[in-house]
Parts: structure tokens; C-alpha cells; sequence
């Protein structure tokens, strides 16, 4: 959650409460609430495993019992304990991807708003030659040619985020680089970047809270197809994506080893979905005909 | 890339019919129908004399594929339709024997150069025209023509084309530059296979059971019944192979109806399909086994004890039966199937002592990159078996699934890798002792091994063979470089409406329609 600073805003946009005023839509607390679920059951759930998510304890798709509380996945291993650790993974990269998309975007966003002209123009091309590389294909290009690693995922998904962002933080930026007080401190000749961090970047953090929450939310579902499609998090781990994969063939023997990690990747989704859409609804209601 | 995946799944995968059964397995259980139709359990295998009729069968294919029957690009409908159109010299049997087709005898002098092949009479081609032996002459030619670049001539190029002399109509002589024993055996590939001399191959000028009647390529093939077969008449009017483009997809097809018998279905699906009415499941004797590599002349596998280890890392038994779903035996790190099998006691998992190996060769906390490209059931829960069984002793396999056509790129190149091996060990040897590494991908030379191989395709004599065959063994057994887990059957599923097929050999798969009906 990104937090805005009171001080030296001039006149528009005081969020001071924006978090509170976010708050107050049902929708948005609901989908809080489940996002927070979610991560919090990722980050805790491998300590809650029963067994190791990678021994194979029992005969491919068994049923429940004899010690595994929901089966046995494709290979044998017990369903619940690879439930509990798939999330993790999905969680850490998930977010670091949209962190690094989100502030890479804005980066370029803000600089190309700011600088204007010949800057401006050649930023703007680059992202739109980005924009028609879809995300997923993208990083299978990529992940074929140097093999898979989580690292190169991340940076994969970041990039992906990226040229989206910068977009939107163009277009949210460029009316702040008119108002007063970017003059003012363009005038007294205060450094660049000290102008966007301190006086653009603190009138721009209602789109950026939005688009944070929907890019998290694509990263989650970039991430989990990319495991799917086996290119993403390699077996043995455990990854929700995976076993959907893993264990699509038995779905009618043992349609929980699918059935759970999907719903897992859905409720992530949709919690973050709820949150960046009431977030939307909230800000363009409270502060739409400022901007 | 199409082409080039096929033909190193060919060459790499060491594997005589190519690129198709990457994507399969399959098959096939005791209905031997060629001896007996009562002895399958299908109270309707009686009535099968009823003839006409059509049946589809489903294979996974690339949607490139051409009708030439020597074309480099290969995927199953390659083999289905070529097996239903054209013939070799002979067909091998389980028992290491030949069943003879265009040939009746094949005959050699003393010393193992001079190699005589007697034609059968009165045999024809889809046109009516007498096949003989310069039919013979121009397919040899055409395969040992270094330009063609065919994957058959790896199997013959013991053979001088210069040598090769028409006697008469009906007999072919083989001179060699060297002495070659096997020689039944390498003009029997089931891949080579006779067309009409000059004919065009979208004609499919062949001698088989069964005529072209269209084909689109990526799609369909039809063929029906050709009277003038100088065998067994097939009793069906007609047969339609329908292609593909994943195991999933015939599977479905299969469940669904709209097809009746595919040996290209998805193993992990076999609890669905035995549940589902009307459909029948056979499984072949065992013919293909999944292997681990280890290149041998690169660290950590240059030393024999850290491949030994490995070796006994593995708990086979979970290995065959959660990832092979227990179909199939245990297999013993030497290649080859069940006949001349050395005396060796079956290898287990003793952790203990691949501890102590690994220790000895100063490698206790190895750590190492395993890549599969996961193209045949059960190899991708295989290496993870095996990774979780390293953990216990503190060594850590890294699972690396690629892409399969990355995957291929690098094919002979890679340290600790996946593969598999469905070749008769005769067809095999010659790729291990290759100094080519897409051939000999493990790049594993064994002087005694070497020496061995050499006698073996100098004798032509059946049990001298075999002690040889024994002996080779016993050495990958003692210190060769690949895993060997278990030995697996193709699997097929058929609809119960039809009767009469059988796994053919060896690949296993259902494809063989000379004796099959339907229900109409």
C-alpha cells in the first residue's frame, strides 16, 4: 500500500484519507480482505504442510486417507501439503514482478511526461513496439532460449507490466507537469528529479495505487499460466499453476489436485480485482473532476 | 525445425521409428490373433469373418507431413500409412527371427561379404505391375545416397552401392568392402520399405495390403483394400488414419467415438478409459525404456562411481509404479529387451552404498542441472523420483524441463539429461560406439565394449552373437552411462466393435489391419 505524504501538495488532491475513503466501499474491503487472506496463506501455509510437498508417499491419485487429508497428486505426493506450499513462490514473484513493473513504468511515464518533445515521443514508441509483445509469449520466447529460472521470471513479468504502466502514468502525469506548483518548482530550479519524486509523483498515487493492484493482479495470472504451461516454476516444487498441469490428466479420478490450486489462483485474482476495481470507483468519484 | 526435430529425435533418440513415438506408447495385450482368435477374453472375437467395412484410426502427427515414404519429416501417420502401402524385405519377430515378405531367403558366403536376397515371385504393385529386383536396386540406391541424407542409411551403411548387382529379376547380390554378420537383420528395418522404381511418391506405388486412396497432409489418409496382394487379403474395405495434433486430442477422439483405435493415447488416462463402455485397452510386450543419460567424458560423470551412484540412488520399484503407472518391468542399466540378457541380479536402491561412492570420488554434495524434455510418459515424474531420492543423501538434482524443441537443440550435448531407447540392441550398438555425439549422446567409450561390438558385426552366427550380446551387456550394467529404470509396453485402446488386432512388432503399436473387422 503506498503511502502518500501530506506535506507540500498545493491545492489538489490532499489524499490524505485516501486510504480511508478507499476503505469505506464494501467491494474494496472484501477484496482486501481476500488478498490479504491469500498471501497470508501462502507465506504461512508451507509451515502447516503435513508432509514434504515433494515425497512421493502414495500411489498416483489415491484417495483421500492413510495420513493425506485430500489424496495423492499425478506422481503420488500428498495434494494438501502441495497445496499449502504452491502458493509461496507464486506470491514472492508475483509481487516483486509488479513492484519492479509498476516502478520501472512510472519511471518512464513521469520522465517521458516531464521532458516532453524528443524524449517524450522516442519513450512513448519504445513502449508501444513493447505493447504488442504479449506478456506470456514473451517470456516463453525468452525462458526457451536461456532455460527456466525464477529470477528471469520476475524481470520476464516486469518487463511485461511495464510498457502498460508507463502509459498510464504519462497520461496521468502530463496535467500535473501544468498545474502551479511543478512551475513553481521548475522556476526556483529545483533538480528534475527532485521535482518528480517530490511534486508530480505524490499527485499521481491514486491512478498508481489502482494500476498497482491490477498489475499484481496479471502478474498472478501471468505467472500461474507460465507454470502451467510449464515454463514457469519447475517440478518438483510445488506451484498452483503446476498442478493444475500436473494433474489435469486425472481430473476425473482426483479432480481436487486441480480443482484447489485453481480456485487458489482465483480467489488471489479476483480478491485483487475487487480491491483495484472499488479502488477505481472510490478515487473517480471523490476526485474525478480534479484530474 | 519441423524436420530438424525430426530427424534428431530419430538419430538422438536412437529410436528406429522416429519422431512419432515421442508421442506415444502403448499397447496391447495377449490377443495373439495371428494363432488363435479365441484366445482373447472378447466373447464377439468369433464373429470377426465378417468383412468390408471401415475403420478410423487415430494417430498423433505433425501437421507437415508428406507422402513420400522415405521423407525425412516423420510423425506416426508416416509409419501407419507406410505399413499399410509398402513392405520390406522381411519382418523381424520376437524371437529374433524373420518372417520373410518381398524376400524368401537370404544367403552369404563363407565369409560374411558376398549377401544373397531372393526375391518372392509374383508379387505386385498397387498398379499391376510385377515388383522385382530393380524396384530393389533403386531404393538402396536412393538410401545410401550420402545427398539424401535418410535416416535408414545409419542401418545399412555397411553396404557399397557400387556392389549391390542385379543377378536376375528375382535375385539381388550384395557385395561388401568389409565382412557384416547382421545382415538379415539391417535389410529388415522396418522402415525400409519398397516402392516402384520411377514411380512419383504422391502415387505410393507400393506392394502392400492396402492402396492410397487420398491423402491431405497434417489431416487424413485413406487407403483401401488392394486385391491383388499376394498375401493374406485384408478384410476391410477401407481404413482411415486421421491425424492428430496431441495425445490428448485422440484420446478425447477415442472417448468420444469418432475414432476406433489409437495406440497414440495418453497413458494417465487409461483409470478413465477402462471405466468407459466400449472400449478396450491392450497393452504390448515391453519395447521402450526411458533412459538418464550422464555424459561420461565430462565432470562429474567422467568418474564411473559418481555414474554408479546415480545408479543406485533410484528406488525403481516407487519409479515403475508411480511413474510408469506400473505398467511394464523393471529394467537393469543395460540396454537391449529380453532376449540375451547377462546374469546379473537386478539393481535396488541402496543409498548407502551410492553415499559412499559419491564420497570415494570426493562428490558427497554434488549438485547438479537435470534437463528433460519430457516427451514420453512418465520421464518427468521419473526425474523427479529420482531428485527426491538424491535429497536423502544430500545430493540435489535440479529439475530443468525445457521446451521440446530446445530441448533437441542441444541433443548430444547436454551432461545429465533424459531419453529413451526403443531400438533391438543390434540397432543400437552401432550408435553407442559412434564417435558422432548426436549418435552416441552419452559420449561413453569403453575399450572392452568396443572391442566386443566389433566381433559382434563380424560373426553372422546366431548364438556367437548372443554370448557377445551378453557380455556387452554385463559391462553397461558394471559401468555404462545410463539409467535404466524400467521397460515399458505401448498402450492402445480400441473400440470393442473392432476385432482382430495385434500389437505389432516391435513397435507396438495397433497399426497392422490385414486381419482386423468391424462390426457393422
Amino acid at each position: 500500500m503506498i503511502r502518500t505524504r501530506p506535506r507540500e501538495q498545493g491545492v489538489q488532491a490532499p489524499p490524505r484519507n485516501l486510504t480511508r475513503r478507499i476503505l469505506t466501499s464494501p467491494r474494496t474491503r472484501l477484496g482486501l480482505i481476500m488478498l490479504l487472506v491469500m498471501i497470508l496463506f501462502s507465506v504461512l501455509g508451507p509451515f502447516f504442510a503435513p508432509h514434504s510437498p515433494t515425497a512421493v508417499l502414495a500411489k498416483p491419485y489415491a484417495d483421500p486417507g492413510d495420513g493425506l487429508l485430500l489424496g495423492a497428486d499425478s506422481l503420488g505426493r500428498d495434494i494438501l501439503s502441495r497445496i499449502l506450499s504452491g502458493g509461496a513462490n507464486l506470491t514472492w514473484m508475483a509481487i516483486a514482478a509488479t513492484f519492479g513493473g509498476v516502478a520501472l513504468g512510472t519511471a518512464i511515464g513521469l520522465i517521458a511526461a516531464y521532458a516532453g518533445g524528443i524524449v517524450d515521443t522516442l519513450l512513448m514508441r519504445v513502449v508501444d513496439v513493447m505493447l504488442t509483445f504479449p506478456t506470456i509469449i514473451m517470456a516463453i520466447l525468452f525462458i526457451s532460449m536461456v532455460g527456466p529460472s525464477r529470477l528471469i521470471l520476475v524481470v520476464l513479468v516486469a518487463i511485461g507490466l511495464t510498457p502498460g504502466m508507463a502509459r498510464v502514468m504519462r497520461g496521468a502525469a502530463r496535467p500535473v507537469i501544468r498545474r502551479e506548483h511543478v512551475m513553481w518548482a521548475r522556476t526556483i530550479g529545483l533538480s528534475s528529479s527532485r521535482i518528480l519524486m517530490r511534486e508530480v509523483l505524490p499527485s499521481v498515487t491514486s491512478p498508481l495505487l489502482v494500476e498497482t493492484g491490477l498489475r499484481l493482479m496479471w502478474s498472478v495470472v501471468g505467472l500461474a499460466s507460465l507454470s502451467f504451461l510449464g515454463f514457469g516454476v519447475q517440478p518438483p516444487a510445488s506451484d498452483w499453476g503446476l498442478m493444475v498441469s500436473e494433474n489435469k490428466d486425472g481430473l476425473a479420478i482426483q479432480p481436487l489436485a486441480v480443482f484447489i490450486p485453481a480456485v487458489c489462483v482465483a480467489l488471489f485474482t479476483i480478491g485483487g480485482n475487487l480491491f483495484a476495481e472499488g479502488a477505481a470507483r472510490v478515487i473517480g468519484r471523490t476526485e474525478g473532476a480534479r484530474s | 525445425m519441423l524436420s530438424r526435430l525430426a530427424s534428431k529425435g530419430n538419430k538422438g533418440h536412437k529410436v528406429h521409428k522416429g519422431y512419432p513415438r515421442m508421442l506415444v506408447p502403448a499397447v496391447v495385450s495377449t490377443m495373439v490373433v495371428s494363432l488363435a482368435a479365441g484366445c482373447s477374453s472378447d466373447s464377439a472375437e468369433g464373429k470377426g469373418a465378417a468383412s468390408g467395412g471401415m475403420v478410423r484410426v487415430g494417430v498423433v502427427a505433425s501437421t507437415i507431413s508428406t507422402i513420400d515414404p522415405y521423407s525425412n519429416l516423420r510423425s506416426q501417420d508416416f509409419y501407419v500409412r507406410n505399413a499399410s502401402l509398402y513392405e520390406p524385405l522381411a519382418h523381424r519377430t520376437k524371437d529374433g527371427g524373420f518372417e520373410w515378405a518381398l524376400a524368401t531367403g537370404i544367403t552369404h558366403n563363407k565369409d560374411n561379404t558376398e549377401w544373397t536376397v531372393k526375391l518372392r515371385p509374383n508379387v505386385k504393385f498397387h498398379d499391376g505391375s510385377a515388383f522385382g529386383a530393380d524396384d530393389v536396386i533403386a531404393v538402396f540406391n536412393r538410401v545410401l545416397d550420402k545427398k539424401n541424407a535418410l535416416i535408414e542409411r545409419n542401418y545399412i551403411d555397411f553396404i557399397d552401392p557400387k556392389g549391390i548387382e542385379k543377378v536376375d529379376d528375382l535375385t539381388v547380390r550384395f557385395k561388401l568392402p568389409k565382412p557384416y554378420g547382421p545382415f538379415e537383420f539391417a535389410v529388415s528395418n522396418s522402415n525400409i520399405i519398397f516402392y516402384k522404381k520411377d514411380s512419383k511418391p504422391e502415387q505410393a506405388m507400393g506392394t502392400g495390403p492396402f492402396s492410397l486412396v487420398s491423402f491431405t497432409a497434417g489431416r487424413e489418409a485413406v487407403v483401401k483394400r488392394f486385391d491383388g496382394y499376394w498375401g493374406t487379403k485384408p478384410k476391410l474395405d477401407k481404413v482411415k488414419i486421421i491425424s492428430f495434433k496431441t495425445a490428448e486430442a485422440s484420446t478425447n477422439a477415442l472417448i468420444g467415438g469418432q475414432i476406433d483405435a489409437s495406440s497414440n493415447i495418453l497413458q494417465t488416462s487409461l483409470p478413465t478409459i477402462e471405466k468407459t463402455p466400449g472400449l478396450k485397452v491392450m497393452k504390448s510386450d515391453v519395447n521402450l525404456k526411458v533412459s538418464i543419460g550422464m555424459r561420461a567424458d565430462t565432470a562429474p560423470f567422467n568418474d564411473v562411481r559418481v555414474r554408479q551412484a546415480m545408479r543406485l540412488i533410484l528406488n525403481r520399484k516407487l519409479a515403475l509404479s508411480n511413474a510408469f503407472d506400473g505398467l511394464g518391468e523393471l529394467a537393469n542399466d543395460y540396454s537391449g529387451f529380453d532376449r540375451c540378457v547377462p546374469d546379473v541380479p537386478q539393481r535396488d536402491q541402496d543409498l548407502d552404498q551410492a553415499k559412499k561412492l559419491l564420497a570415494d570420488a570426493g562428490k558427497s554434495n554434488l549438485s547438479i542441472d537435470l534437463e528433460t524434455g519430457a516427451n514420453k510418459p512418465g520421464m518427468l515424474q521419473l526425474v523427479q523420483i529420482l531428485a527426491e531420492d538424491a535429497k536423502k543423501i544430500g545430493v540435489n538434482i535440479k529439475v530443468q524441463k525445457m521446451e521440446l524443441g530446445a530441448y533437441l537443440e542441444k541433443w548430444g550435448k547436454r551432461t545429465f539429461y533424459t531419453g529413451y531407447d526403443t531400438r533391438p540392441y543390434l540397432e543400437g550398438v552401432p550408435e553407442m560406439i559412434s564417435n558422432d555425439d548426436v549418435l552416441n549422446h552419452q559420449h561413453w567409450h569403453d575399450p572392452e565394449f568396443e572391442a566386443l561390438a566389433k566381433k559382434l558385426y563380424a560373426t553372422s552366427d546366431a548364438q556367437e552373437q548372443c554370448d557377445l550380446q551378453k557380455k556387452m551387456k554385463k559391462i553397461e550394467y558394471e559401468r555404462g552411462a545410463t539409467i535404466l529404470t524400467a521397460t515399458n509396453p505401448t498402450v492402445s485402446v480400441y473400440s470393442s466393435k473392432v476385432h482382430g488386432l495385434v500389437p505389432q512388432f516391435p513397435s507396438g503399436n495397433l497399426y497392422d489391419f490385414t486381419k482386423v473387422t468391424i462390426d457393422h
